[in-house]
């Protein structure tokens, strides 16, 4: 089973193995669910995806159920309307897109009620922001906010799990210059931070947090994409480059 | 050698001055003193000239002689150069697509006509080993595959599989010059190395992860990207045109396009002589120009966490607007009609309008501008 191949069949896959290997549906057949183990015992990359989705999966249900309110409707259709198409950005395309497509899921499931204003992928797929958006809605309240900006933070922490342990993968240019502008993105998080302590009801400082979170996911998918690409060719079957 | 000129004006004012001085009870000894005075002044400062380029000279002779030096010892280390030239020409489908993936090395492609992709490639490596880098040539592989009218260019390592590069020792290379026909589809990947793509009207998408993407005269550009180099755009067209940068600048001029997308991290974004129904420019450190037409019910958002943010409309400007900031400057120099709890500004207005969103009119509304800066500065500028 090729990388390709697996994706079409990750989403059932950590959906039958939540946990500790064990199967707890049906979904796949029995010869699939085979292939799929031993594509991920063997493909570094999978293998960290499939741990990262569960680890969003299980974060996802240990969370309150959110219930939306009716504005979220009117959001989601000015979203829809005004921005037809959507852009993920990462490298090379393939499994980082239902990486990116995974996260933005998780948030948006998660905190349905602030997805109008300020959850999105990268790109024109973002809803419009609250400033410019018809509805007028308010900004989030705290507890809305804070759940947001956790989820942002258990994204980051699963992506940077990764880039941790395969950075070698990447030449130490390109290394530095990833790190350099990931620290860039953290001092505009701790000024966004900041200006928020100072000003809870900031809209634009909340808008500004939310913007560096989203620029750091992104940043950090296009980092695992390039160490995918960068892997030796022995090392993966397909995946990088050869998309 | 400057001070020749002064030198002789010394002596010509000794040759005036001395009959008149005379006369006026000065002493020819003192003329001639004073002349002469001047004259070893003149010398000196000529010495001191000549002393001073000189010693720039030796300067820029020894760091010329350092430089060649370092070269030499880096030559040494990494061993002579070893080239090969690889030429190949292949039909291209009427509709085909040439994709071209290098890891180490310049593509540069130019649109043309007739249906044929000539590929013209040089292969260089390097080791201090003469006969290892002969042999690291020989496993540094072009590989050129036609299928469905399509072709396929790929830079392999065979002893050190695809997507290394230049790693345990050795240097390996290839820079490629690309003939495609005009109306071709273009695919361009690099690792490190510089892609520059003239005159090609397929739909065109460039990636180099350490180069610069360089794009002119392109009629469907679709996606250019780059980690750590610029991505530059000139005289060119699109449908829906995405160009992004981690660190290096991302610059457009002269590109008509309904929707174009650009970002970075650090870079700057700058569109110049734009012609776009939706433009999107999101940088985090960088700046933020945009200086083009507006089309009456398009919609531009620009934004920088701590950059500037300026835009320039150009001909009849009429648009609506919304500028905010936390702790920047906004300022416009046409005059607004506010909406909502904005504060009230007319033309000329330059205030610090902290932690607010200012929303209005220019003329009778038509395009929304959305301007976001956390730090920076906003400046609605008229050209």
């Amino acid at each position: 089973m090729t990388c390709q191949e697996y994706d079409a069949y990750i989403d059932d896959y950590v959906d039958e193995v939540p946990s500790k290997g064990i199967p707890s549906k049906g979904i796949l057949s029995d010869a699939l669910r085979a292939q799929c183990e031993a594509h991920v015992s063997t493909c570094t990359h999978c293998r960290a995806l499939t741990t990262d989705l569960r680890t969003i999966r299980m974060a996802t249900r240990s969370l309150e159920p959110q219930v939306p309110s009716p504005q979220v409707w009117y959001r989601i259709a000015a979203a829809i309307e005004a921005e037809p198409h959507g852009i993920v950005s990462a490298w090379f395309g393939g499994w980082q897109q239902a990486l990116a497509g995974a996260v933005a899921v998780v948030l948006i499931v998660s905190s349905l009620s602030w997805v109008g204003g300020h959850l999105a992928p990268a790109g024109r797929n973002r809803p419009a922001s609250p400033i410019s958006d018809a509805s007028g809605a308010p900004p989030m309240d705290a507890a809305e906010f804070t759940l947001v900006e956790q989820q942002y933070t258990t994204a980051i922490a699963g992506l940077e799990d990764i880039t941790k342990k395969e950075r070698a993968t990447l030449d130490a240019d390109t290394a530095q210059v990833l790190q350099a502008n990931l620290t860039v993105i953290d001092s505009a998080i701790g000024e966004s931070r900041a200006a928020l302590n100072q000003e809870p009801e900031s809209t634009v400082a909340q808008e500004s947090l939310v913007e560096a979170l989203r620029n750091k996911v992104v940043l950090l998918q296009d980092t695992v994409a390039l160490i995918n690409a960068m892997q030796p060719a022995d090392a993966d079957t397909n995946t990088g480059l050869n998309q | 050698m400057r001070a020749m000129p002064r030198l002789c004006a010394a002596l010509v004012t000794l040759a005036i001055a001395a009959p008149a001085s005379a006369q006026d009870g000065q002493s020819i000894a003192d003329i001639i003193n004073e002349a002469l005075r001047e004259v070893r002044v003149e010398f000196a400062a000529a010495a001191a000239q000549v002393n001073r380029q000189a010693g720039q000279a030796g300067r820029a002779a020894a760091q010329a002689a350092r430089e060649q030096e370092r070269r030499r010892r880096d030559e040494a280390r990494r061993g002579p150069e070893v080239t090969e030239a690889f030429s190949k020409t292949v039909r291209l489908g009427r509709d085909g697509t040439l994709t071209l993936e290098n890891v180490s090395g310049n593509i540069d492609v130019n649109g043309g006509s007739g249906s044929d992709v000539r590929i013209d490639a040089i292969k260089r490596a390097r080791h201090p080993d003469a006969d290892e880098a002969r042999a690291i040539l020989r496993d540094l592989v072009i590989n050129v595959s036609e299928r469905g009218g399509d072709v396929d260019v790929r830079t392999e390592y065979q002893r050190f599989g695809a997507r290394r590069r230049n790693r345990d020792g050795y240097s390996a290379s290839v820079d490629y010059t690309v003939s495609v026909p005009r109306d071709a589809s273009v695919m361009l990947k690099s690792i490190s190395g510089p892609v520059k793509v003239t005159n090609v009207n397929g739909e065109l998408r460039a990636e180099s992860i350490s180069g610069g993407v360089v794009i002119s005269a392109a009629r469907k550009i679709r996606t250019l990207k780059s980690i750590s180099g610029d991505v530059q755009v000139t005289d060119s067209q699109s449908d829906d045109l995405t160009a992004g940068s981690t660190s290096g600048n991302v610059i457009l001029r002269n590109v008509k396009t309904r929707i174009v997308e650009l970002q970075s991290i650090s870079g700057d974004l700058r569109l110049t002589d734009v012609d776009a129904d939706h433009a999107e420019m999101r940088t985090v450190s960088g700046n933020v120009e945009y200086t083009g037409r507006l089309s009456r019910n398009g919609r531009y958002e620009f934004q920088s966490h701590s950059g500037n943010v300026r835009f320039i409309p150009v001909s009849s400007p009429n648009f609506s607007i919304e500028a905010t900031t936390f702790s920047g400057d906004v300022r416009s120099d046409f005059p607004l009609t506010l909406q909502g709890d904005s504060q009230s500004f007319g033309r000329g207005f330059a205030g610090r309008r902290q932690n607010r969103s200012v929303r209005g009119t220019v003329g009778s509304g038509g395009a929304m501008i959305t301007m976001q800066s956390f730090s920076g500065n906003i400046v609605i500028a008229k050209q």
